[in-house]
This record gives C-alpha cells, structure tokens and sequence, in this order.
C-alpha cells in the first residue's frame, strides 16, 4: 500500500465519527419535519455545550488510563454554588458586585475552584494512595451529589442577575454565545493535546505508564492534573448549567454523566486509554445532541425516548469497534 | 589506571525484597569508552542490579558513586538526568503513539510561545528520519503507530534512541531478545558507535557469543554476588559458563574475593 | 431557608414539651425537589403540634432503599408510619407488613391504591392535571378568542406515575377541544436543562407554540430561560405550571408565569396531624367533610380506606402573596388541633 493511500485510509478512520456526524444531520433533515433549519444546528451545538464541555475533562481522564464517574455531581455542586452566592430568588443571598460585571470572573473562578476541589481529592486518592479510580470516583459521583443537596437543603436558586446572565442569552453572528465558548473549549483543549508536551504525554501515560516513568516524565503529576482539569472543567460546564436554567436546582445535571460518557466513547477514546482525540469527542457530543434534539421535534411518545436513545448509542460505539476491524484489515 | 574516577562504581550493593536477598553486596567499577557485558543465570541478580543504577529501585545498602560523585537516585528520571540511559527487556514504548513521539519520550523539542512550550513536531520528525537514516533502520512512516511495527522495527527504535541520546552510561537489558542476525550484527555496530563517543555501557545478555563479540570486560553475577569479574581477551567462554554456574576452573579473578566480604545487611527494608 | 429555620426551632421547641405519644416515622421519596423538602418541615412541625415526634427516612428515590427502610423501621415499633411511596405500588407488600405487625400507616401525597391503608391524605394528581386543564382553557381563550392553539406539554421523567397521572388529567379535560394541539415530552429525570432544551428546540420547530405547561415549576424556570434566550417577553408565550413550588411563585410575579396549580402541601401535612390521634388510637374515621387549614376537604371510605382529597388551588398574579401557598413558605400559625 503506498504511504498517500495509507494516510487517507488512516485520516477517514480516525474522523469517521464526523462522517457519522454528517450522515446524520442528513438523514434528520431529510426526514424529520422542520429539524433543516439554521436554528436547530444552533441549537444542537448550544445544548451540547454543558455536556460538552464536561466531556473533555472526563476524555482527558480516560485517555490517561483513569476513568471519573464524578463530574456529573461536580458540576451540579459548581451550579449550586453559583446559584446559592449570586442568584436573587429561592435559596440564593444574591451577593451583589460593584462594577455588576465583576461577577462574572467572580462566579467563574469561584465555580472553577469548586470543581478543581474535587478533582484534587480524586487525584489525591487515585494518584498518592493508589486506590482504584472507579472506586474513588464512584465514591465522589455519591457525596458531592449529597453536598449539593446538604448545601441547598434540597430547595433551589432562581434568578441570577442580568450581567451573568447574559451569557446565556447572547448571539454572536447569529449563534448562541454559549455555543462559541464550547467551540472555544473544544479548539483550546484539542490545541493542549495535540500541540503541548501536556498533551502528549497524557496519551503516553495512558498507553504505557511504566515506559513514560522509566523516560524521566513525571507520570504522576500528568494523571494528577488530568484529574484536577475534568473537575475544573465539570466546574465551569456546571457554571454554564447554573446560567443556562438561570440558577440550580439539587437535581439539575441528573442523567448527564451516561450523556458525556456516551459521547466519549461514541467520540473514539478507548476506555482502555491511550487512544482518542477531543475533536473526535465533539463530534460525539454533537452526535448525541443531534439525537436528542430530532427525538425532540418528532414528538416521540415518552416512554420510548430512552429506548431510541440507548439503541442509537449502542449503534453508535457499534460501529466505532465496527472501524477497528476495518483499519485491521485495511492496513 | 588512569586518574579519572570510573564512570560508574558500586560499593557493597544489597538489596533485601523482604527476606529474600537479591544482593548480597555487589562491587564493580564501569570506566568511560568501555563495555561490560554482565551473565548470570535467570535469577541471578542481574534485572535487580539494572534497576538499581537505572533508578527503579533503591538499594538496600551500599553506595552508587558517579564521577567521583555519591548518588542516591529516586526515579528514572533522575538517574535520566545524571546521564544514564537505559533499554529495557520488556520495551518501553507506548506503542498507542507515532515512532517520533516515541523517540522523543520526555524530550521533546519544544518553542515557548506567550511561555506556553509547543511541540516542534517537524524538527522532531527531521531528527528522528537523519537517526534511523544513520543506523539504516527503515521504517514506512515515522507518524504510524508504533502497534502497527513489527517487533524489530519496536527494538530497532530503542536502539536508536539510546545511540542518539547517550548520555554518558548506557545499560542495555537483552536488547538483541527480538531481534534477527542482520539486525543484531547491525545492534552490535551501534554499541561500537556510542562506544567511541567515550560513553560507557552496560549490556546484559545471556548469549555468550554476543559478549565475547562486543564486550571488553564481563562481570558474572551468581547468587547475588559478584563471581568473576574478568577481561574479554583474558578468558574463554568455558571459564565464564563455569562463572555463571559455580564451576570451580582457576582464574575466576578478583570478583570471588570480595563477593564474600560483605554480606548483605539490610539497612533498609524493601517492601517491593 | 429562612422559614426553613423557623420551622425547625418551632419543632425543637414544641418537642420539648410534647413528646409523649410516641415516635412517627416520615418515608420521605426524595430530598432532590422543593415540594418533597418542605413536606419535611411541614410534617415534623405539625405532627410535634399534636404531641409526636418525627423521624424521617429519605429514600432518595429508590424503591429497593424504601423498602428497607420500611422493614427496619417496623422493627422499631414507632406509633405510625407516614408514606409518600417512591413508587405507588411497589411499596405496597412493605406497607402490608407493618399492618400486620400493628403499626398503622397513613399514605402522604401519592396514593396507594393497591393495598388497604389506614389513612390517605392525598392533593388528587390527576385533579392538578383537571385544574390545569380548565386554566388552560380559560387562557387560551382570553388570548385566541375561542379554545385553539398549540400547547407544549413537558413532563417530568417518563417513568413516574406523578406526572403521567397530570398528564392524564389534562388529557382527559382537553379531549372535548380538537382545536387544541398538545406536543408532549418528558424532561428526564426532571432535569431542568433537559426541559430548558425541549423548549428552546419546539421554539423553533412549533413557532406557534401559544402556551407551555410544564409538570413542575423548577422546569418553568429552565422553560423561561429559554424563552428569554429566545428573545421573548413575559406574556409572549404563556406558561403554566404545577406544583406551586417557591420559584413558580416568583415567575408569576416576574408575570413570565400566568398559572400555577399548586399541590395544597401545607393542608395535605396538617391533615396528617389532624387524624394521628384517631390513627394510632385504631378509632374510626368517619366520611365526610372537612376543614383543613381553611380548604373545604372530602374524606371518602374508599376500598383503600379513608381517603381525605383535597383540592389544589389555582395561583394566579391576583393571589399569589396569599400565605396559605406552601410556595410563600410561611407555615399557618394557627396550631394544629387534632378532630374529635
């Protein structure tokens, strides 16, 4: 096989999750009434920004051989905090910031430190004391739901102000400005691992932990801070929550953790680590967000939504073992 | 002998996995410019010793002392640092990456930008074609996954990473496992190479022919304990294979001696 | 949070001194939503008013954890146990269990139809779902002159009889008027992004969309943000939602919010404490009808036993500061007293 055709086999294989994409978007258009419209795109790619976003933490993760079950939870307890410090109604103290605008920063940084909390105690647990990190982050999923609700006490926070909010309701060139910032984060991130030593040796440390160690990379440090970016990630995706639904409620982002896992796996990151890339991850997101939405406009009786969309997710990492065999037998 | 401290000397090395002892007190000297091929029998003590200079493990007791210099190495990383490369048996690549990020495990070529380091990847790729280039090892494409190589081309990359970067010691734990005749022939001209360099090496090998080819001295090690320590050109493969299985042929050299000095005595418990 | 606190203190004080009756277990479903928290306060508070002390067991909505607790509890040997099932029936061999062992039990908020009970004091959901209907009607009517249009419906998760028993009662009410389109879809779990997305995605595939009701008011808030994201005004497109939490009071004076069914959480708790005596005593209950905190309630003997309805009320911008809507958080001050 000459290295021309190799390399477009390789370049189809590893984007064929955006191929998928596009298939997709098509047979929607095509048959699901009103969904070919500028806004649902712009939608999809605005609903996709929470879970999105927290995706990239936890493909991080992943790709370095860890695994956390926890930004679900750590995302809800960055929306909390956020709704309990600054929102007006319900349970929020509404504190208020002069100049109005430094509450943005403000809450961010706040709802950051918050998530990366978290993923220090993950990595603290995992990374020094060796403990599995299915166990650790299982554990942490359970009591960081159980601080948001200890902290609420289960009531919620309604109305933050207008100069927060406003991220959830600007457009820029016509599109949400919440979809931009997941955009923003997905090309920052993907641009850290791809271009960085960061980068590079997360994909290392996930393919051969012992090989990196005996190259002199500081191999703990990496899993650490992987750790430590999915919580400061689940962070701003529950900062991004908390200003979408304009404050918190104790259950908001329930179920989102099946969502970004989903999306990680249908994106093409190994569970097993070492393998897979954000751009990829994105394209799941989007996948998986395109679903939703269409299951949305079609008006699918209830019951059935978890049924579609569990039998699309299987079809989907279906397919992506599907690509294994291929590349297998192709090169 | 020359003024210059060795390279490398270990005195009275030990080291203790619980009860067992897997080194009863190792002393030997590594010069500059000079191979040392170090037999033994499996479970010998060999793969301890290795990881001992190489920074995997701590030693029980006794001193490492570089240059003149005591060293107490952590990590890898350290012993990295003071110029000690090492290829291990089991290869240590990641092999869910390309030959380039391979080469450049831990080293790469990177330019600050706003005080955030960026891969150079081109000038890694260049660096990597002129080395491979150089040792005459042909590979299809540097950015293919090393998964897709076969087991010599993998062996062919660790060599080449050693003969790029060097260092000033280079241990090799049975580097030719999977490789052909040509390519061993090929491997034994690459420790020629770093050789002349004035950098010192290390192989451990259980082929005795590849010793007697490359080495100028060989080390035995049985039972923990250093059993014969002798010149290439001064000794016969027979005399060496009674080392290594405790025969008792004369002009087993100085090693013996001291290899019952010093019984090991556990300063500090392992518990690896 | 507030009246949280002074719910608690006025429980710790009165606890002080009335205790003597004996301990009620509280099987809470769940702590994850504003109507279930209150219930809490509301509960140990009024029960301490007529001389019990409360225990309560949150379940965090699972039926397996329910049960245990159930089986554990009967091993304590309380004077009752008051119930809101996580799951209406699975529950109901556990409740079967502490009869038979002697511990009366009073079904609180969702109905237990399956198994006989000792007391039920229920707001009737599929009745939220009838109020909302004629609302509906009513404001649909005010806006297009006649009862047409498009509605959004936006259930909680879609497998939970709480909001499939309103969806039935709105259905049923809506029936008689073809004219009205309904679009219904489930928000997960009762998520509030996933009910902000179903609106933000048929706010465009249904421009037309008159009114949106939704099955809980923390997914109004999520529903508003939408519509704000949308670039609506208050009034734009109307909104209606049940269960009268905090925060769909607040929209409705924000005027985002024209309806809110509210559950009557206050009377439905009080008419716990009102029949504990008579419960834990054995004595009968007798069917008719009864004042509970002002609203004129029906006790019916039904297969399941006594069974108190009452009615939920209609929360509009005209009566929405009233104190009697759990929503304002302040607790009736008027004490509890036991029926004779």
């Amino acid at each position: 096989m000459t290295p021309a055709r190799r390399a477009t086999i390789e370049f189809l294989l590893d984007n064929l999750v955006w191929l998928m994409l596009i298939v997709v978007l098509i047979v929607f258009s095509l048959t699901v009434p009103r969904f070919f419209q500028f806004g649902i795109f712009a939608n999809i790619i605005e609903q996709s920004t929470f879970v999105g976003v927290m995706a990239i933490g936890l493909a991080i993760v992943i790709i370095s051989g860890n695994l956390d079950l926890s930004v679900e939870s750590t995302a809800a307890l960055a929306a909390m905090v956020t709704g309990l410090l600054f929102a007006t109604q319900g349970i929020g103290l509404g504190i208020a910031l002069e100049p109005a605008w430094l509450i943005l920063p403000v809450s961010l940084a706040i709802a950051m430190l918050v998530g990366a909390a978290v993923g220090m105690a993950n990595g603290f647990f995992v990374v020094r004391l060796g403990m599995s990190a299915f166990i650790v982050t299982l554990a942490s999923f359970i009591w960081v739901r159980g601080l948001v609700v200890a902290i609420s006490g289960g009531r919620s926070a309604q109305s933050l102000p207008a100069a927060i909010r406003v991220v959830g309701t600007a457009d820029i060139l016509g599109l949400p400005l919440l979809a931009w910032i997941s955009v923003g984060c997905f090309v920052l991130f993907s641009f850290i691992m791809a271009k960085t030593p960061f980068g590079r040796y997360v994909t290392l440390v996930g393919g051969n932990l012992e090989a990196t160690y005996r190259a002199g990379i500081n191999s703990n440090r990496i899993l650490f801070v992987s750790f430590v970016l999915a919580g400061l990630l689940a962070g701003v995706a529950g900062w991004l929550l908390a200003i979408r639904t304009s404050g918190a409620t104790a259950n908001l982002g329930v179920g989102m953790l099946f969502n970004a896992f989903a999306a990680v796996v249908i994106g093409g990151v190994s569970l097993k680590g070492g393998i897979g890339k954000l751009p990829g991850v994105y394209a799941g997101v989007l996948l998986l967000y395109s679903i939703h939405t269409a299951i949305n406009l079609m008006g699918l009786p209830a019951h059935y939504t978890q049924m579609i969309l569990g039998a699309l997710v299987l079809a989907a990492v279906l397919l992506d073992t599907l690509k294994l065999r291929l590349r297998e037998k192709l090169l | 002998m020359s003024e210059n401290p060795p390279l490398l000397k270990l005195e009275a090395i030990s080291k203790n996995f619980g009860a067992i002892e897997a080194l009863k007190g190792v002393d030997m000297e590594i010069r500059a410019g000079e191979v040392v091929a170090l037999l033994g029998d499996n479970g010998a003590g060999k793969s301890t010793l290795v990881k001992i200079i190489s920074g995997g493990l701590r030693p029980s007791s006794g001193r490492i002392i570089m240059e003149g210099t005591p060293r107490d190495f952590a990590s890898p990383a350290e012993a990295k640092a003071a110029g000690i490369e090492t290829v291990y048996q089991d290869l240590s690549l990641c092999i869910n990456a390309d030959v380039v990020a391979n080469f450049f495990m831990g080293r790469e070529i990177t330019k600050r930008f706003f005080g955030i380091p960026i891969l150079q990847e081109r000038a890694m790729e260049a660096v990597v074609a002129k080395a491979l280039a150089d040792a005459g090892t042909r590979i299809p494409s540097l950015r293919t996954n090393v998964e897709h190589l076969s087991g010599g081309q993998r062996q062919a990359i660790e060599l080449n990473r050693f003969v790029h970067w060097g260092g000033k010691l280079v241990l090799l734990d049975e580097p030719f496992a999977a490789l052909g005749v040509e390519q061993t022939r090929r491997g034994l001209d690459m420790i020629r190479q770093v050789v002349a360099r004035g950098i010192g090496v290390v192989i451990i090998t259980h082929i005795m022919a590849q010793a007697f080819q490359v080495a100028d001295r060989i080390i035995v090690i049985r039972h923990g304990r250093v059993a014969g320590d002798v010149r290439t050109d001064e000794t016969t493969p027979e005399q060496v294979i009674d080392m290594i299985t405790g025969g008792t042929l004369s002009g087993a050299g100085k090693g013996r001696d001291q290899g019952n000095s010093s019984p090991a005595t556990g300063e500090r418990e392992s518990s690896q | 949070m507030f009246a949280g606190a002074v719910l608690a203190g006025a429980m710790l004080a009165s606890s002080a001194f009335a205790q003597d009756k004996g301990t009620i277990y509280y099987m809470v479903p769940t702590l994850l939503d504003e109507f279930q928290t209150e219930s809490v306060n509301a509960i140990e508070s009024f029960l301490a008013q007529v001389g019990y002390e409360t225990v309560t067991l949150n379940a965090d909505n699972k039926t397996d954890l329910q049960q245990s607790q159930m089986n554990d509890t009967i091993l304590l040997d309380p004077a009752a146990i008051v119930i809101a099932p996580v799951d209406f029936n699975a529950l109901a061999p556990a409740i079967e269990q502490a009869r038979e062992a002697g511990i009366p039990v009073m079904v609180f908020d969702r109905q237990v139809t399956s198994t006989k009970v000792d007391f039920t004091s229920v707001a009737g959901t599929v009745e939220i779902g009838h109020v909302a209907a004629a609302e509906i009607q009513r404001l649909l009517e005010e806006k297009n002159g006649s009862v047409s249009g498009k509605v959004l419906q936006v259930l909680g998760d879609p497998g939970d009889p709480y909001t499939l028993d309103i969806q039935k009662g709105f259905e049923e009410r809506m029936a008689d008027h073809p004219e009205v389109e309904i679009i219904s879809l489930p928000a997960m779990q009762w998520e509030a992004s996933n009910a902000g997305s179903i609106v933000a995605d048929q706010l465009l595939a249904n421009p037309d969309i008159d009114l949106i009701f939704v099955h809980a008011a923390h997914l109004a808030v999520a529903a508003v943000a939408s519509l704000e994201a949308a670039g609506k005004q208050p009034g734009d497109v109307l909104l209606v939602s049940s269960n009268g939490a905090p925060v769909g009071l607040d929209l409705i004076r924000q005027g985002w919010e024209q309806v809110e069914v509210e559950q009557p959480l206050y009377a439905q708790a009080a008419a716990i404490a009102m029949f504990a005596d008579k419960v834990v005593n054995g004595e009968e209950i007798k069917p008719g009808t009864y004042n509970v905190l002002g609203l004129e309630s029906e006790i019916t003997i039904e297969e399941w036993g006594p069974n108190l309805k009452i009615p939920g009320a209609a929360i509009t911008a005209e009566n929405v500061d009233e104190p009697r809507f759990w929503g304002n958080l302040t607790p009736p001050s008027d004490p509890i007293k036991p029926v004779e």
